[in-house]
């Protein structure tokens, strides 16, 4: 019986880690207009963090970030918790910002 | 220290875990895309297509040097996309902040993001206007990326104010005119109404600058100084001017700015019963507005399944207008909770999965939605009109009726919603008629009616079925070109009548058989509006 109720909390606490929806994070400043598509990379955290990714874009035109989104889906929580937080996926978008007041007069 | 045989069988997991990211997952982070042949999608997430060559456009060249004026590295640029998309007889498409939900600016072969553009400046010389009716001091040359919350920011800093725009600023200003956006400020009319002239860049690397004859605004010196040439026409500007992007690019807009302005913001939360009457007739004496005299904006928010009386089923915003003045500051924390961005998707498969709750989870979302002020709002149009929060996989459909017929068209629609629930409200507001060609905003003062819902097929399919009580009632409407629609070759002339016909032959006049295939794409051709 106590066997059983073990495995009905594990399925449960395995059912909650996948059927969560996504976790995102979202920094987007007041006053600053997106100027390109959303580009995305999965990128991943290992070894604790002994190594980790670097984004640096190259399609900004030397503009600053309009938007950044930090997305983590339940695989990903899935995977941190199977590997000790050894490996920590996370997929991370940004948008490009639009010159500030181009040209205006 | 000896290692348990969970420890162990922890590791193993973890090196397979490890070894099972690496392939999709790199350490080492992908080089960036090539701008070409890539995945675009819009901002509300219900349309994708691959682009064979997509673009970003900026002012400026790779090295940041600018040209002077600053929009003239822009504007060469999109002329050699366009010469060499015609060269190798692809499609072209020019894209704003892609807040369309339907294709108009889609198209497998070559889209271009004009997001980067975003060069405007306020004020033209006297020597650049043909007439002295336009004050030059509020002339605004606008460049096509520029979008609705930038136009707001740099004109109210100068005491002057757009005269209207959407219930949202994200806009690009010639994607909300070339689809009729429009607010609620009934007087006024959509965008495409208080523009002037188009900047437009054609085929063969022409170049125009329409504008009506009947209010012609630049000069020929304006003209000659662009490298555009004059074409004073109002027909074929009706056409252009909403021109569902099938006229070329308009590279950029002019427009006169009106003094600046704030508004003073009332909401109140009413039964619909109350509200009903004054929503089909604008009699608004019964919604005990705080003034008598007529609201610069009157917006009416209906939860379709809460129509009774002490339900408080409608909320109605009405806006007045003041003179600039000083705005009481906003405190502004830098962290908020907003609606995730996947709540609406999560909510249409919800709502698919259980029909039942959608009414429940409707009316208690929209008991939450008004929030008691002590004092009404002010500010000035940008700052009443602001950049929202939400985002996500939200559906919207728009319908335009004679404000005659509202109160058959709401009585209709609320009809419908409650035979086939969809996870949604409805959205009523009032323009005045547009005399651009293919506005649906075509009635003397239309009701729009907007029906905004949660992405899933429930929606799509409480929209088919809206559509076809319409049709069966036998209301007279338009529908939005920006939203989803059902518009067809064989119901287009239904809607619109001779002003089809008006708008090919406009179209035609202006570009040739090769030029109209340009800038075209599969929606113009199932409207029929290719020819």
């Amino acid at each position: 019986m106590a066997r059983r109720m073990g495995t009905t909390r594990r399925a449960a606490a395995a059912l909650l880690v996948l059927a969560g929806g996504c976790a995102h994070f979202r920094v987007a400043p007041a006053n600053v207009s997106p100027a390109t598509l959303q580009e995305e990379r999965r990128v991943r955290i290992a070894g604790w963090g002994v190594q980790e990714p670097l984004i640096t874009p190259t399609n900004c035109e030397g503009q600053g970030m309009a938007t950044v989104m930090i997305t983590i889906r339940p695989r990903d929580t899935f995977i941190a918790i199977v590997t000790l937080g050894i490996v920590r996926p996370a997929l991370i978008q940004w948008t490009c910002a639009k010159e500030r007041n181009g040209g205006a007069r | 220290m000896t290692l348990s045989r969970r420890d162990l069988l922890k590791g193993i997991a973890a090196t397979a875990a490890l070894r099972m990211c690496g392939a999709s997952w790199p350490i080492n982070v992908l080089s960036a895309q090539e701008p070409s042949g890539r995945l675009w999608v819009n901002k509300h997430m219900n349309l994708s297509e691959q682009v064979w060559r997509h673009y970003d456009v900026w002012n400026h060249s790779p090295d940041g040097a600018m040209a002077a004026p600053g929009w003239r590295g822009g504007f060469t640029h999109l002329g050699s996309i366009l010469n060499e998309a015609q060269a190798m007889g692809r499609r072209v498409r020019a894209v704003g902040a892609r807040w369309s939900l339907s294709r108009w600016a889609v198209c497998p072969d070559v889209m271009i993001n004009t997001m980067p553009l975003n060069y405007h400046a306020v004020g033209l010389a006297p020597d650049d206007l043909s007439i002295s009716a336009f004050d030059p001091a509020r002339i605004v040359f606008a460049q096509c990326g520029t979008s609705v919350r930038e136009l707001s920011e740099t004109l109210e800093a100068r005491g002057l104010s757009l005269p209207t725009s959407g219930a949202s600023n994200g806009q690009t200003i010639c994607g909300a005119i070339s689809t009729g956006t429009h607010g609620s400020a009934r007087r006024v009319g959509s965008m495409q109404d208080f523009m002037l002239g188009l900047h437009m860049l054609a085929e063969d690397g022409k170049q125009y600058w329409i504008e009506r004859a009947s209010a012609p605004v630049v000069s020929a010196a304006f003209c000659q100084r662009l490298g555009a040439t004059l074409v004073r026409d109002d027909l074929l500007f009706r056409a252009a001017v909403a021109g569902l992007g099938s006229f070329g690019i308009i590279h950029a807009v002019m427009f006169e700015a009106v003094p600046g302005f704030l508004l003073e913001v009332h909401r109140r939360r009413l039964d619909w019963p109350q509200v009903a009457h004054a929503a089909a007739t604008l009699e608004l004496d019964g919604l005990g507005l705080p003034y008598s005299d007529e609201p610069f904006h009157l917006d009416i928010a209906v939860n379709p399944y809460a129509t009774k009386r002490g339900e408080g089923g409608a909320i109605v915003t009405a806006m007045y207008q003041r003179p600039l003045g000083p705005v009481p500051p906003r405190i502004v924390s830098d962290t908020a909770m907003v609606p995730g961005v996947d709540l609406l998707a999560l909510s249409g498969k919800f709502a698919n999965l259980a029909p039942r709750t959608i009414k429940r989870g409707v009316n208690a979302m929209f008991a939450s939605m008004m929030k008691a002020t002590e004092r009404p709002p002010l500010g000035t149009h940008g700052q009443v009109f602001p950049t929202t929060a939400l985002i996500g996989n939200s559906l919207s459909t728009e319908i335009g009726v004679d404000l005659a017929n509202a109160g058959q068209a709401l009585g209709t629609l609320i009809d419908v919603a409650n035979r086939y629930a969809f996870p949604g409200l409805f959205g009523v507001r009032y323009v005045q008629r547009s005399d651009a060609l293919l506005a649906f905003t075509k009635f003397q003062t239309t009701c729009t009616i907007e029906m905004t819902g949660a992405a899933g097929p429930r929606t799509e399919n409480f929209y088919a079925r809206a559509w076809a009580a319409l049709d069966q009632a036998r209301i007279p409407y338009t529908q939005h070109w920006g939203k989803i629609n059902n518009t067809t070759a064989g119901n287009l002339r239904a809607r619109w009548g001779s002003s089809v016909d008006q708008w090919i032959t406009a179209r035609q006049s202006l570009l040739s058989p090769a030029g109209r295939r340009l800038f075209s794409n599969d929606l113009l051709s199932r409207c029929g509006l290719q020819a």
